[in-house]
């Protein structure tokens, strides 16, 4: 198939016009040629053809003229005997059209002549000529009707004329017509825009002309073309090189015809100037449409070069240049069209651009690997992660045919892949790729085909090298082999370290008994010490005033062997008085700390269970202390719902809040002139009751709060505090009362001990191990 | 690009136009024809119009010349001085190369002036003037001039019918032809012993009676009547001759020997000698195609008018088309010989023909040949 060059919008454009401007031109052409033009043809055809008929009708009545009278010059002849007869030139003066009148005797000689007055002298001459050769008289011979010639010269004017005759018994009348009055009579019939007038006798010869000028042409006519046309309504034939039309009319009864002419320019004038003004006006309008279609073609194929080139620099990245805003709005729609485009073309090789380069950088950068191959299986791109697997440059690996870095030979895997691919789809598959240290690497590739744009297959192949994997499969393959075994093994293992685990923690038990006993040595080891400590003072005092006392004793009987004075005896007694007094408040003491001892090891037995109420208790043990407080700078404020009644042990109770109290009062007021111990107590709810002892003293240090409880922890250690007060009351609001004590202290504000315990104690008795369980 | 575009679209315009307007046919070449059509020579022009228009015809059915149809351009002179001028003029004007006429003496002398100023060469088939004889102009005759025929007749007369005693009557209305023709007779007649007793001239065209000038003539006693006029006179002077004497010899001239002669001269012209080149028994197989034609064409045999017309158009159809000025057309037509329709002629140097003269008398009503006088070369 040919492939048409394309051509230039402006000729396109043009050619376009000049085909629809000589199409416009043609049809209308045509329709003017073959439907107007032959309408207005035929209307002056048929006008044209009925104005020869009426011109025929005229020169049948003119002519009819002269054949009356030749009869009625015939029927007064025939009336007359032989000879000349007379009267003639009357009948010729009467205008009936005759030039001359002939009575011709039997032998065809003329016998008598009717003449114009201004031919008369030339009736002696004309008198007795022999006209019995003549055409006319021949004819005339055989008929009784009259007979017409043809044009012919007269005998007696020497011109052309036409005669008539007619036969009277043995004699014939011949009337020679006067041709130029009867056209001169017609002229005035028929003298209309340049229509001509001809009388043709039978052979077509002009006998008369209704034109003036006397050359003008004898039209081409003769007996054979003359009847040829006479059937035709119109007749065109060329007279001195002009074409005229005419129509033929035969004027009856003697053969001649009339011919009216014109100039056939004349005669379709309408048409032609119709015609004219058509096509001057088709041609005006086609060269105008074309050289408008050139100037407008022009203007577009400038348009469009200007889009063409705006396109381009579009194209070429020449954003810079401005579209010259044009007349023709779709161009401007086309040029911002062409803008916007460029501005989405750009937009999207941006995106493309970052895509790829997206894509390009998690190709680079992914251990996997990826390559591309062309249809003969030749690289076009290999990625980093193979390069690096193969030990090669990418520039070594394009373009070389993936065969060399095969392990396998023949192609391997790869060779028939491509029948897979050629399917459509992908291919997955492993095989050895060779790197150029000489190793070996298992790879699973996937490998997929797409046909180009051009029609070019290439692959894809995607691969992951799976060789620790490989190995690591083997390897679990033989843990898998082993499993069994190793099972028993671990069971006997298990069982091993389950016995040793269970004599272990035999081991831990007992250790753990023997470390609760050993604790229970050391609080016995320290309860003793802390004894030993408290007793040691006021023991070892004693001791040591009794030591004093014997020591001064004994300096008394030597003394007193001596030579005993008085003042040495009364100095003895003070001494020993002092020495007593030292020892007995030592004693005291130490007999103090001993019944406090016992006390701390709460005997059941000596814990009575009554039913009292709580104000008298706590009455009782403010009065208790009343004398000792009254020394302290420290004012004790008692707040109890005297209605509040417990089933409880007195005892125990009493010495817990005597303990809370001495504690606030000892420790709370270091360094305070002034400070205030409350106790108060209320129900809360229907079986409990809470008890309070609140100083605002300085409270106790946060890292004490949680130990103030445990046994032996004093700050006072050395200075008379023993250690116990708290324990001792923790163990008797726990194990005898079955409450809960708890402290709210923050250092400089005072310390609140809340002591929360049921309306009814519990029975159980209190745990023989409380000291020891301390 | 607009510029050569709009071009483009004016030629294309252009091309439509001229497409569109010049699908008319090759413009004819135009042939003049000049003669009286109408007045008392009018059966001479008719017949060499007719004859003329057989010629083209025969050359346009033949494909024209160089495949241009031949117009033939007719002219009416009317026997009158002002309007052949005019038909002259008419014909110059509408671009005729050449025109084949005058059928007159008279007339030829009046158009040639013209002619020759416009350089157009003129072909004519009757004109005999021997006044036009050995002119070096654009001037071609296609028959003798008077002086053969004249000379030939009186030869005849006296020498073949020992007839010495001649009257002569001519008509002034034709007077280049009549009055040359007489004058040559004359000297022509006198070589031979003859004398020409009388001579009257009268006018054609005033309608007077010739009664008186026949008797006068007759009144001579002459042997041989010489009548140099139209056939029609020639027929009422043989009349008005007989009515006197049926004895003497009636002499026409080429130009009364139409049919028109024997019509109106009945049979007061039976016996009249006329020596004429027309041979009307011809019996040329060319001649009897030719007179078929022009019978059943006009309604009527041809006369020697249209013979010399039928020739006369020929030798002008055989320049036409060319260069026709008339050194150009002398150079082609001089010196040489044509295949006339009954008789080669040629053309001399002065482009006049010499052909064999018939005398013929009429018997019965027609034309008989009665002798072939060899044209007199010079």
């Amino acid at each position: 198939m040919l492939s048409r060059r394309p051509a230039p919008l402006s000729r396109l454009l043009f050619i376009r016009s000049v085909l629809v401007a000589t199409i416009t031109f043609a049809v209308v052409y045509l329709l003017m040629v073959s439907w107007l033009l032959p309408q207005i043809d035929r209307a002056t055809e048929l006008h044209q053809h009925q104005l020869a008929h009426a011109v025929a009708g005229q020169v049948e009545a003119l002519l009819a003229q002269p054949e009356i009278a030749l009869r009625d010059v015939a029927r007064r002849i025939e009336a007359l005997p032989e000879g000349r007869p007379a009267g003639l030139d009357a009948a010729l003066d009467k205008g009936d059209g005759f030039a001359a009148l002939y009575v011709l005797n039997a032998e065809g000689r003329i016998v008598e002549v009717g003449l114009p007055e201004s031919r008369r002298e030339l009736r002696d001459d004309l008198v007795g000529m022999d006209l019995s050769r003549h055409p006319l008289v021949r004819a005339v011979l055989g008929s009784s009707a009259p007979q017409w010639s043809d044009a012919a010269l007269s005998a007696v004017s020497a011109g052309v004329s036409a005669a008539v005759a007619q036969r009277v018994g043995e004699r014939t009348v011949i009337g020679e017509l006067e041709l130029a009055g009867l056209m001169d009579r017609l002229r005035g019939v028929a003298d209309e825009g340049g229509l001509r007038t001809l009388i043709l006798d039978r052979r077509g010869t002009v006998v008369a002309d209704s034109s003036a000028l006397p050359t003008r042409a004898h039209p081409d006519f003769d007996a054979g073309s003359i009847a040829a046309v006479e059937d035709e309504r119109l007749v065109r034939f060329r007279l001195d090189g002009v074409v005229v039309v005419g129509s033929v009319m035969p004027v009856s009864p003697f053969g001649w015809k009339v011919l009216v002419i014109r100039p056939l320019a004349d005669a379709f004038r309408p048409s032609r100037t119709a015609e004219v003004i058509m096509l001057v006006g088709l041609a005006v309008a086609v060269i105008l449409g074309l050289v408008g279609a050139a100037l407008q073609a022009g203007y577009f194929a400038r348009l469009f070069a200007e889009l063409s080139d705006f396109a381009r620099a579009v194209t070429e990245g020449r954003f810079e240049r401005p579209w010259r805003s044009s007349r023709v709005s779709e161009f401007n729609e086309l040029a911002s069209a062409f803008d916007r485009m460029s501005g989405a073309i750009r937009e999207r090789e941006r995106a493309t651009a970052a895509s790829q380069a997206a894509y390009r950088e998690l190709v680079e950068s992914t251990t996997e690997l990826a390559m591309r191959l062309d249809a003969g299986w030749r690289v076009t791109y290999a990625n980093p992660a193979l390069c690096a697997l193969l030990g090669v440059r990418q520039s070594d690996l394009f373009g070389r045919v993936l065969d060399r870095f095969l392990a396998e030979p023949g192609g391997g895997c790869w060779s028939g892949q491509s029948d897979v691919a050629l399917t459509g789809g992908s291919a997955a598959f492993e095989c050895m790729m060779a790197a150029r240290s000489g190793q070996v690497r298992c790879v699973a590739w996937t490998v997929h085909a797409a046909d180009g744009a051009d029609g070019r297959r290439s692959y894809g192949a995607i691969g992951r090298d799976i060789t620790a994997q490989h190995e690591a499969e083997r390897k679990l393959q033989e843990l898998n082999d082993t499993l069994e075994t190793r099972v028993v093994e671990r069971t006997e293992a298990l069982h091993r370290s389950n016995a040793e685990l269970s004599a272990a923690l035999d081991d831990l038990r007992r250790t753990q008994q023997e470390l609760i006993s050993s604790e229970k040595m050391a609080a016995l080891g320290s309860l003793v010490a802390g004894v030993a400590h408290e007793l040691g003072t006021p023991l070892g005092n004693s001791l040591i005033a009794a030591n004093t006392v014997r020591d001064h004793t004994r300096a008394l009987r030597r003394e007193l062997e001596a030579g005993l004075r008085r003042s040495v005896l009364e100095r003895y007694l003070e001494d020993t008085e002092s020495g007593n007094e030292i020892i007995e408040r030592n004693l005291q003491r130490a007999a103090t700390l001993v019944a406090s001892f016992k006390q701390v090891a709460v005997d059941q037995a000596s814990s009575q269970r009554r039913e009292f109420a709580l104000a008298e208790v706590v009455d009782e043990i403010a009065m208790t202390l009343g004398p000792s407080i009254k020394r302290m700078p420290v004012e004790l404020v008692t707040e109890v719902d005297g209605s509040l009644r417990l089933d409880s042990f007195p005892g125990p109770l009493g010495q817990v809040l005597a303990n809370l109290i001495n504690n606030a009062i000892v420790h709370a007021f270091d360094g305070r002139d002034h400070g205030v111990v409350s106790v108060r107590a209320r129900a809360v709810g229907a079986d409990a009751a809470l008890v309070e002892v609140s100083d605002d003293g300085n409270g106790i240090a946060r890292e004490s709060q949680r130990r103030i409880f445990d046994p032996f922890y004093t700050t006072r250690l050395g200075k008379g505090g023993s250690g116990l007060g708290l324990h001792i009351v923790h163990n008797l609001v726990i194990k005898v009362l079955g409450g809960t004590i708890a402290v709210d202290s923050e250092p400089g504000r005072g310390t609140t001990m809340r002591i929360r315990i049921p309306l009814r104690a519990p029975d159980a008795a209190i745990a023989d191990e409380s000291l020891t369980a301390g | 690009m607009k510029l050569r575009l709009a071009a483009g679209a004016l030629a294309g315009a252009v091309l439509l136009a001229l497409s569109v307007a010049a699908c008319g046919p090759r413009e004819p070449l135009r042939l003049g024809f000049l003669g009286g059509l109408t007045g008392r020579v009018s059966d001479l022009g008719l017949s060499g119009w007719n004859g003329a228009r057989v010629a083209v015809d025969e050359v346009n059915a033949s494909g024209g010349i160089d495949g241009r149809r031949v117009e033939l351009l007719v002219r009416d002179d009317g026997q009158q001085a002002d309007q052949a001028r005019q038909a002259v003029a008419d014909l110059i004007e509408s671009g005729v190369a050449l025109i084949v006429g005058p059928m007159t003496s008279s007339m030829a002398e009046v158009i040639l002036p013209l002619t020759e100023a416009a350089g157009i060469a003129v072909i004519s088939p009757t004109v005999a003037s021997s006044r036009l004889t050995g002119l070096d102009d654009g001037f071609f005759r296609v028959i003798s001039s008077t002086k053969e025929y004249a000379a030939a007749s009186a030869r005849y007369a006296a020498g073949e019918r020992g007839l010495r005693r001649a009257s002569v009557i001519l008509d002034l209305g034709n007077e280049a032809f009549t009055v040359d023709w007489v004058e040559h007779f004359s000297v022509a007649f006198a070589e031979f012993g003859g004398v020409v007793l009388h001579t009257e001239r009268y006018h054609a065209g005033r309608d007077t009676s010739l009664q008186e000038p026949v008797e006068r003539l007759l009144a001579t006693g002459p042997d041989v009547l010489l009548i140099a006029a139209s056939a029609v006179d020639v027929a009422r002077i043989s009349h008005l001759a007989r009515r006197i004497d049926d004895r003497v010899v009636l002499l026409g001239t080429s130009w009364a020997a139409t049919e028109q002669l024997v019509a109106v001269g009945g049979r007061d012209v039976e016996g009249l000698l006329l020596p004429q080149f027309f041979d009307r028994d011809d019996e040329s197989a060319r001649y009897l195609a030719f007179r078929d034609a022009y019978l059943e064409r006009f309604g009527q045999p041809p006369g020697f008018a249209s013979v010399a017309g039928y020739d006369a158009a020929m030798v002008a159809l055989q320049v036409l088309g060319q260069k026709t000025d008339a050194a150009s057309i002398r150079h082609r037509l001089v010196d040489r010989s044509f295949d006339g329709l009954q008789q080669r002629f040629p053309l001399d140097a002065w482009g006049d023909s010499a052909r064999d003269v018939n005398m013929t008398s009429i018997r019965d009503g027609r034309f008989r040949l009665e002798a072939k006088l060899v044209a007199r070369t010079r």
